[in-house]
């Protein structure tokens, strides 16, 4: 290939710090965009929300109609009785395990990828630090989650709060809340999820591997939980095995306060912390480690 | 400006000393940085971009201090690895933006300028193909393209020329020296010897984590010594022997016999060996130092200094 005639120019612009872990993050997010399995799952996982749409408009009707009113009285319960929090913390479970799908199809290369094809080299050419390039990576996941599940179950959650307020403002609180919270949790348990997908990456240069290691975190401790809570006759103890099991117990410690439980309310979320300081620190660990690499 | 102002700098791996106390003052210009493998030159590299952290001493580049000013150092510093260092499904055209961007050029201004760069290093037509596709030529044109983007004033070019055909090792030569003749400063990191000869305007020589010396081409070419290649009709062995034995430094080349001596000397003395020892030469003439004959003499005269 033949070289120009044409000389060399120098950029003569202004180089500015620019928030390079928001460039990062971008760049990670649209490269796995160009993947085509990350739009099929990302599409996919866009069909729970459309049907919780459709599921949000039957309620809401079912509210503001006569039928309802009969049905909630025949029920011995009045038409401003708030809604049962279990069908947002199956829709909250069902994205988790969504998002659980879509890392392992196209996030578990996020740092494994780097260490494989040693685009450290590239990354810390540049005016940019250690800190900037492990957040502009744990961003890009979180762009990842949050157009995926968490920003989709957050717009059904708000809809669903604007129809209840429109049957009464008591009712629309108490969804407001409802939603906040479970919301909220959720998108705990997508930074906890992204964490560990990160600390996977980090010990690694085989993306492979990553997938497999993220899939049995996810999956396994899922059927041990199962197991172990049928061996004790108790679920609660076995969901603490697990992170959607966590997160379960979580929502339900927070939006089900009447009910009770046999292990202290605290404990799933210090589990969750648990795994996500676990995840932090198997990235702290190779981000100390990049001497030998970049 | 000085490029570099060093002052003994140390960097240790665990136990292992990589960079013994290395002082340098280097000026702008084009620098060739020469050793044989493990002499330290990655290692300085990368401790002078404020990728590694350097253990003792103390280092300014480009006037910023290290290492409180790296990412200063950074923006001023475009950087082409030796190895590959790219991801396979990202194009070209995103890969060198990407780069401009993470220098801190506006995303537009970044992705004008990729297109600029990657057309000035002949990948115009290839700016919007994977670079899993690329050959090992545009692997290396690419890499380039990426350290040029933001405009630096000084580029580190680590072995640009590895895995190119003589074609390819040309024209990105070529390209370093259009590069360099715009004003960028370029410290040219190769153990191909030509590549550097044609390059730079001075050498800094490393062995074993030390800097052996640093000095023009010129300076090192002639090196305080004087070349002649001599061939005798034969007893070979024993003019190698006698030459030696009156210090003057003898090598090999083939079926010849390269003779050092002090710069001044016209080569009597070694006319005056063979006609004492009764050697008939077939063939006395001045030779031209090369840079590679000045650098295997130093780093020999290095090594021994350092056993003796």
């Amino acid at each position: 290939m033949a070289i120009h005639d044409q000389n060399y120019t120098r950029y003569e612009g202004v180089l500015r710090e620019r928030g390079a872990a928001a460039i990062i993050a971008w760049r990670g997010f649209r490269v796995f965009f160009s993947f085509w399995r990350t739009k099929l799952i990302m599409l996919g996982m866009l069909g729970l929300p459309l049907l919780l749409t459709a599921l949000v408009f039957v309620e809401s009707a079912a509210r503001s109609s006569e039928i309802g009113k009969t049905l909630a009285e025949a029920a011995g319960q009045g038409m401003d009785a708030a809604p049962d929090a279990a069908p947002m913390m199956v829709a909250c479970w069902m994205t988790v395990f969504g998002l659980g799908i879509l890392f392992a199809a196209s996030g578990c290369g996020v740092l494994a990828d780097d260490i494989r094809y040693k685009t450290f080299q590239l990354y810390f050419s540049k005016p940019i630090s250690r800190t900037q390039y492990v957040s502009g990576k744990f961003m890009t996941l979180l762009i990842l989650g949050s157009i995926s599940g968490f920003l989709p179950m957050a717009l059904v959650g708000f809809l669903r709060v604007a129809l209840f307020f429109r049957v009464s403002s008591e009712l629309g609180f108490a969804v407001l809340w409802q939603t906040l919270l479970a919301t909220g949790i959720l998108f705990v348990t997508m930074v906890v999820m992204s964490m560990v997908v990160m600390g996977l990456s980090a010990l690694t240069s085989q993306t492979r591997y990553v997938v497999l290691a993220w899939l049995g975190v996810l999956l396994v401790p899922m059927l041990v939980g199962t197991i172990v809570g049928i061996a004790l006759d108790s679920q609660d103890v076995g969901n603490l095995l697990s992170i959607t099991g966590n997160m379960w117990m979580g929502m339900s410690a927070l939006l089900e306060p009447s009910k009770t439980s046999q292990v202290p309310m605290f404990a799933p979320f210090l589990l969750l912390a648990a795994y996500g300081g676990a995840g932090a620190g198997a990235v702290a660990w190779r981000v100390n480690r990049l001497e030998g690499v970049a | 400006m000085l490029l570099f102002d060093l002052e003994n700098l140390q960097k240790f791996y665990g136990d292992f000393e990589a960079l013994k106390g290395v002082t340098l003052k280097v000026a702008e210009g084009s620098v060739g940085l020469l050793g044989p493998n493990g002499a330290g030159k990655s290692t300085l590299i990368k401790t002078l971009l404020g990728l590694l952290r350097f253990t003792k001493g103390s280092a300014t580049v480009l006037g910023h201090r290290l290492p409180d000013d790296e990412l200063e150092v950074r923006r001023a510093i475009g950087y082409m690895p030796e190895n590959d260092c790219y991801l396979p499904y990202m194009t070209a055209i995103e890969y060198v933006s990407f780069g401009g961007e993470l220098a801190g050029m506006p995303r537009s201004e970044a992705f004008r300028r990729a297109h600029e760069v990657l057309y000035y290093v002949g990948l115009e037509e290839a700016r919007y193909r994977k670079l899993s596709g690329f050959s090992t030529g545009m692997k290396q044109r690419v890499k380039l393209a990426q350290a040029l983007v933001h405009g630096p004033r000084l580029v580190f070019l680590d072995e640009p020329t590895n895995g190119l055909d003589p074609q390819g090792r040309d024209d990105m030569l070529e390209l370093v020296l259009d590069v360099k003749a715009m004003g960028v400063n370029v410290v040219l990191s190769s153990h191909l010897l030509a590549d550097v000869e044609r390059v730079c305007d001075s050498v800094i020589m490393m062995s074993e984590g030390a800097v052996v010396r640093v000095a023009t081409l010129d300076e090192l070419k002639s090196g305080g010594e004087r070349l002649f290649e001599i061939r005798a009709k034969d007893r070979e062995d024993e003019l190698v022997g006698l030459l030696r034995r009156r210090g003057l430094r003898v090598e090999r080349e083939g079926f010849k016999l390269n003779v050092y001596v002090d710069e001044g000397d016209d080569g009597q003395d070694i006319l005056r060996c063979a006609v004492e020892a009764g050697i008939q030469l077939r063939h006395f003439v001045p030779g031209e130092l090369t840079l590679e004959a000045a650098f295997l003499g130093i780093i020999d005269e290095y090594n021994q200094s350092r056993g003796g």
